[in-house]
């Protein structure tokens, strides 16, 4: 009788279980037949396996079933709400990313298109107040004369609305005295309408809401309220169905 | 009972498909913890807690045994419930405690008509097997809790334990081994079972 090896342990512990390949059983059963130590091993094991088997099963000592107050941790949610959700972030995200193109676009790429266009609004407010064909004239002119010092200026100085003015002054050691209702405008406070406009529009592009910006946010608040407000009605109601349950 | 479809019910959130299931399996699931851990209220603890987790995780279940997978529900629930223990230090990991509260108002799922020798006998054959169950390390222990005790097949313990079906057949293997050992100085304290086996095996 030679004691069985691990192997072997394992090899005869599989076999009680069926769970040998064909042929490692065949081979084991050749081996059994031959070793009498490996089948007092195998009737060793058999004794303890079909023991084990035999342990006593208790009753559960209690009914294991879930309230649904226990379940409940995660009522089922209208199909809206991740929806609703989803969009909201979006249009926050959105929201954004406006802003941040508000801030990016001036110097990336906006320098030249708005700067243009503002100053001549700004003329535009400022003729308002003088003679019409002599402002238009010396803006025609100014403009002409200017050619040259403007899209340096511009380019370089547009996001800076205290440096639109440097070039004026510029502009009027050019010009000289036939100058120039807008320089007037800008730096006497003789036209009250002029210098009003002039600090609104500095200080409109990094805090006011384009209407696009304004539509995003009304978007993000009403979904997300939305996709609030319906999470709750569904919790009330599963809590309210849960009661009448139990 | 229509398992598969209860089970599918139970996926979309029907709660009542879900509890018939938990009425089903609760005493495999029980009893499962209860050997690993040996305690009859942690071991309601767990069962508790890993029904809970299959309802939460029940989109997971793809297939295959149902059993096998509240089974592993069940001994992750165990095994929190020693790693918790361990931590908390308050008892020894693999007591070899003598008594063991369990013993004290079983219920058995067997005949509770059973003859007063008979219930005795049961007892302490629990007894013994409960008591070599702790002196394996947690690992084989479940492997035999879910093999011998609960009646798995190799590849559904390999499924519940997330092992190699290798390491289920080498560790079921060594726990019998082990638990021969122990067992057989209860020989004399379990005379019917422990040797009518051993006859018919000779």
């Amino acid at each position: 009788m030679t004691a069985a090896s691990f192997r072997d342990v394992e090899r005869l512990s599989a076999y009680l279980d069926g769970e040998l390949s064909q042929a490692e059983r065949t081979r084991l059963e050749s081996r059994l037949a031959r070793d009498a130590g490996l089948s007092a091993a195998l009737d060793e094991l058999r004794a303890t396996r079909s023991l084990l088997r035999r342990t006593p099963r208790r009753r559960a000592p209690r009914s294991f079933t879930l309230t649904p107050k226990m379940a409940g941790l995660r009522p089922p949610l209208p199909r809206a709400v991740p929806v609703f959700r989803l969009a909201s972030v979006l249009a926050t995200l959105l929201l954004f990313a406006t802003f941040a193109g508000n801030l990016l676009g001036p110097i990336a790429l906006g320098a030249q298109a708005p700067a243009p266009q503002e100053m001549a609004s700004t003329y535009g407010g400022g003729i308002g107040g003088g003679p019409a064909e002599n402002a238009t004239a010396a803006t025609d002119k100014g403009f002409a004369i200017e050619a040259t010092p403007t899209p340096e200026a511009n380019t370089l100085l547009a996001p800076a609305p205290m440096l639109a003015a440097t070039p004026m002054p510029e502009a009027r050691t050019l010009e000289q005295p036939t100058s120039t209702p807008e320089i007037l405008t800008l730096e006497q406070p003789i036209p009250p309408s002029a210098p009003q406009t002039m600090p609104e529009e500095e200080v409109k592009p990094p805090f006011s809401l384009s209407p696009l910006q304004i539509a995003l946010l009304a978007l993000a608040v009403i979904l997300g309220s939305a996709a609030i407000i319906l999470h709750w009605q569904a919790n009330r109601t599963f809590a309210k169905n849960a009661k009448r349950k139990t | 009972m229509d398992e598969p479809a209860l089970i599918h019910d139970a996926q979309r959130g029907d709660l009542e498909a879900f509890n018939r299931l938990v009425l089903a399996y609760q005493d495999a699931l029980y009893n499962t913890a209860l050997r690993i851990l040996n305690d009859a209220d942690l071991a309601a603890d767990a069962t508790q807690e890993a029904f809970l987790s299959a309802f939460r995780g029940l989109n997971g279940y793809r297939g295959g045994s149902f059993r096998a997978w509240l089974l592993r529900t069940v001994t992750n629930a165990c095994y929190d419930e020693l790693r918790r223990r361990k931590r908390r230090a308050t008892t020894p990991l693999e007591p070899v405690n003598e008594d063991d509260d369990n013993v004290e108002s079983p219920r058995w799922l067997a005949d509770p008509n059973l003859s007063p020798e008979a219930q005795l006998e049961q007892a302490e054959l629990e007894h013994a097997i409960q008591h070599c169950m702790d002196g394996l390390p947690t690992d084989f222990r479940a492997v035999v809790v879910l093999a011998d005790i609960q009646g798995l097949d190799y590849a559904e313990v390999a499924a519940a334990l997330r092992k190699p079906i290798g390491t289920i057949k080498s560790r079921l293997a060594r726990a019998r081994l082990r638990l021969r050992e122990c067992l057989q100085a209860f020989r004399e304290l379990l005379p019917a079972a422990f040797r009518l086996e051993e006859e018919r095996g000779i």
